[in-house]
């Protein structure tokens, strides 16, 4: 077939047509990934190389050494520890009490949807509002469980773990709809087929839920794990990065190092944030995905 | 290697029967075929065998004991669903090897049931997955298996265990048709191997004529009919099951039946068959003037010049190996099988048809039972 073929260039020019109709519809979203996202990320690292005036009126380049003090100063370091106990004190523990809740709800009962709108419910409120209830029950002078010493938020060595607690609650209904949603997809007849193997409750926990619902396990390690970095509402309402700092996570630290002579080692935090939960994230796909089953 | 018994089995769920005191024996070593179109209660009987339905009323046994309370895993049997149910994460030989991880079981020369020992279990895949033509295969994981591969290992974790009896709920009909036919005479081959008792639940009547020692038809919860198949296609008790078994499906129409010059016939407004016994086994005669249902299987029609009947033909369906004729008789439509050799009729032409005597099956309108 020669160029000149009219089949050839109708063909040509359908491939363009879809090519820019492809385009067009991916330009919204690149729009709005560029704007909110790869800009502000470019603005970040534009801002890490300089050092602001106290008015935020003049900028002088520093270049990469701020990189370098700051990502290997104590304050970050401060900040990257509290933030990494804050992960491993919500994460764990969320996911095990969604789990325990999924599994307990996802039965044909009479009355079992009040039971999963009631685990469900916490999807529905927000940071702050889960952070103004915990600080009715925990607050150190005027709440409910002021006496229970491990949540306590006026003792540096266990504000943490109250604030922890509060985003288990705050996160609890996420875990538990989509634990649920992943219980439910899994056939009744993989079940029965194990029932018929002779499976107890606990075999067919470990050997049969669990690995089928290993995508949804993966998905919310995740979310929860990046979740608990970038968490900073419940802090600055618990306790405000105190006592004595021992609840200043990264983020905390990062907003409260927006005023212009800070904005340089701020945005160096934020990036350094970003990396760290890049680089946490990749670690979870490429461990764990070995051992996550993802269907047919 | 037992049999089962159903005595007086009902179930239900709230104000629906699913199954209504179903009395049946299913004999040791049997390939018994529960057959019935969907909602026919097959799948629920067939799961109460299994332990994973509750029975509401009556007495199962499986070989002497009454298993109504026994928990399914120790009910010594092994069900093969109509999904497979492989557990998707898990290879082939650990799919296999699933049913002897935790049960017990019976070992030569030992006076006690125990659990098999990793050799012991590994030995017994090994068996199972060379009787299906598994033994390539054992690595893999089920999604990387055919729709057959999968069938047959789904089979083998059933005969793994070597159990009592093995539990078929529509296991072939997420198999492309070639691959059905092939199935179906591997499971009778099976089934001659083992010589264990089967019990199987289809909606498919040729899986059921085929592969079935005995079928036992269900309608609306209900036993209809149980027999060999050949006794099921030729004397249908009544006339869900004459218009079930056969395809196409026995022709039904209303008539009268009566005495003329002595001879037995059926009057159908535009003609008259005859009819050869009109009181035989344990039913009671059939009186001059009898409204019926006069039905008669479409290969024992046929276009006859002589034919006492007169009928239009309305279509002709050409099978290759056979065509249909589907014929007006009085209002009702009727199908006569025809050799595909020779001139069709076509459609508008008027014939005359006539039946063999013996094969024309009369019903009761009312019971729908049968009368002669």
């Amino acid at each position: 077939m020669s160029s000149d073929d009219p089949h050839v260039r109708h063909l040509g020019s359908r491939r363009t047509r879809d090519a820019v109709l492809a385009y067009a519809f991916l330009l919204p979203s690149a729009v709005i990934f560029v704007a909110f996202f790869f800009y502000p990320l470019y603005r970040l690292f534009y801002l890490g190389l300089y050092q602001q005036n106290r008015f935020g009126t003049a900028e002088r380049w520093v270049g990469p050494s701020q990189y370098t003090k700051v990502l290997t100063g104590s304050d970050f370091l401060s900040g990257l520890s509290i933030s990494a106990r804050y992960v491993l004190l919500t994460v764990p523990l969320g996911l095990v009490l969604g789990v325990m809740l999924a599994v307990s709800a996802n039965r044909r009962l009479r009355g079992i949807k009040i039971f999963q709108t009631i685990f469900a419910s916490t999807v529905a409120s927000s940071v702050a509002v889960a952070s103004v209830v915990f600080f009715v029950l925990i607050n150190p002078q005027v709440g409910y469980f002021r006496n229970v010493s491990f949540l306590s938020l006026s003792n540096p060595a266990t504000a943490l773990q109250g604030v922890a607690l509060s985003s288990v609650w705050q996160n609890l209904g996420l875990t538990f709809i989509i634990t649920l949603a992943g219980l439910q997809a899994v056939p009744e007849e993989i079940y029965e087929a194990a029932t018929l193997d002779g499976y107890g409750p606990f075999r067919r926990f470990f050997r049969v839920t669990l690995p089928l619902i290993s995508p949804t396990m993966m998905f919310l390690l995740v979310v929860l794990v990046v979740f608990a970095f970038q968490a900073f509402a419940q802090i600055d309402i618990l306790t405000g990065g105190g006592p004595a700092g021992s609840t200043q996570t990264l983020v905390w630290k990062i907003f409260n190092s927006q005023q212009p002579l800070d904005q340089g080692t701020g945005s160096v935090m934020a990036i350094g944030l970003f990396a760290i939960t890049l680089v946490v994230t990749a670690a979870q796909f490429s461990i764990l995905n070995r051992r996550v089953h993802y269907g047919n | 290697m037992s049999e089962v018994v159903f005595e007086g089995i009902t179930k239900r769920y709230g104000d629906v029967v699913a199954v209504d005191h179903l009395t049946l024996d299913v004999l040791n070593e049997e390939f018994m075929v529960l057959l019935g179109p969907s909602g026919c209660g097959k799948t629920t009987a067939l799961r109460m065998v299994a332990g994973l339905d509750a029975i509401t009323e009556g007495t199962l046994r499986i070989g002497d004991r009454v298993v109504n309370d026994v928990e399914a895993k120790d009910r010594d049997v092994s069900m093969v669903f109509q999904s497979y149910a492989l557990y998707p994460h898990m290879t082939v030989a650990k799919n296999i090897e699933s049913p002897l991880m935790t049960r017990t079981f019976a070992v030569e020369g030992e006076v006690e049931p125990r659990k098999l020992t990793k050799p012991e279990r590994l030995s017994r895949v090994t068996d199972a997955a060379g009787t299906l033509g598994l033994s390539e295969l054992l690595a893999r994981k089920p999604a990387a298996l055919s729709g057959g591969q999968r069938q047959r290992v789904a089979l083998a974790r059933a005969i793994v265990s070597r159990p009592s009896a093995f539990l078929m709920d529509e296991p072939l009909s997420n198999l492309d048709a070639k691959l059905r036919a092939q199935t179906r005479l591997e499971l009778v081959d099976l089934h001659q191997r083992l010589a264990t008792t089967f019990i199987y639940v289809t909606h498919d009547q040729i899986e059921a004529m085929t592969m079935a020692t005995r079928i036992a038809i269900l309608n609306e919860g209900r036993l209809q009919q149980v027999g060999p198949p050949q006794a099921v296609y030729e004397r249908p008790h009544n006339l869900f099951v004459a218009r079930f078994i056969g395809s196409p499906p026995m022709n039904t129409i209303p008539g009268t039946f009566v005495v003329v010059d002595g001879e037995a016939k059926v009057d159908l407004g535009v003609g008259r068959f005859p009819v050869a016994a009109v009181a035989g086994d344990h039913h009671e005669p059939v009186v001059d003037g009898t409204k019926v249902v006069v039905g008669v299987r479409p290969e024992h029609l046929a276009i006859d010049g002589e034919g006492p009947v007169e009928a239009t033909v309305t279509a002709v369906e050409w099978l290759g190996h056979e065509r249909h004729v589907i014929c007006d008789v009085g209002g009702s439509a009727v199908i006569l099988r025809q050799p595909s050799e020779g001139v069709a009729p076509p459609p508008g032409q008027r014939v005359r048809i006539g039946a063999v005597a013996d094969e024309v099956h009369l019903f009761d309108p009312n019971t729908t039972e049968r009368l002669n």
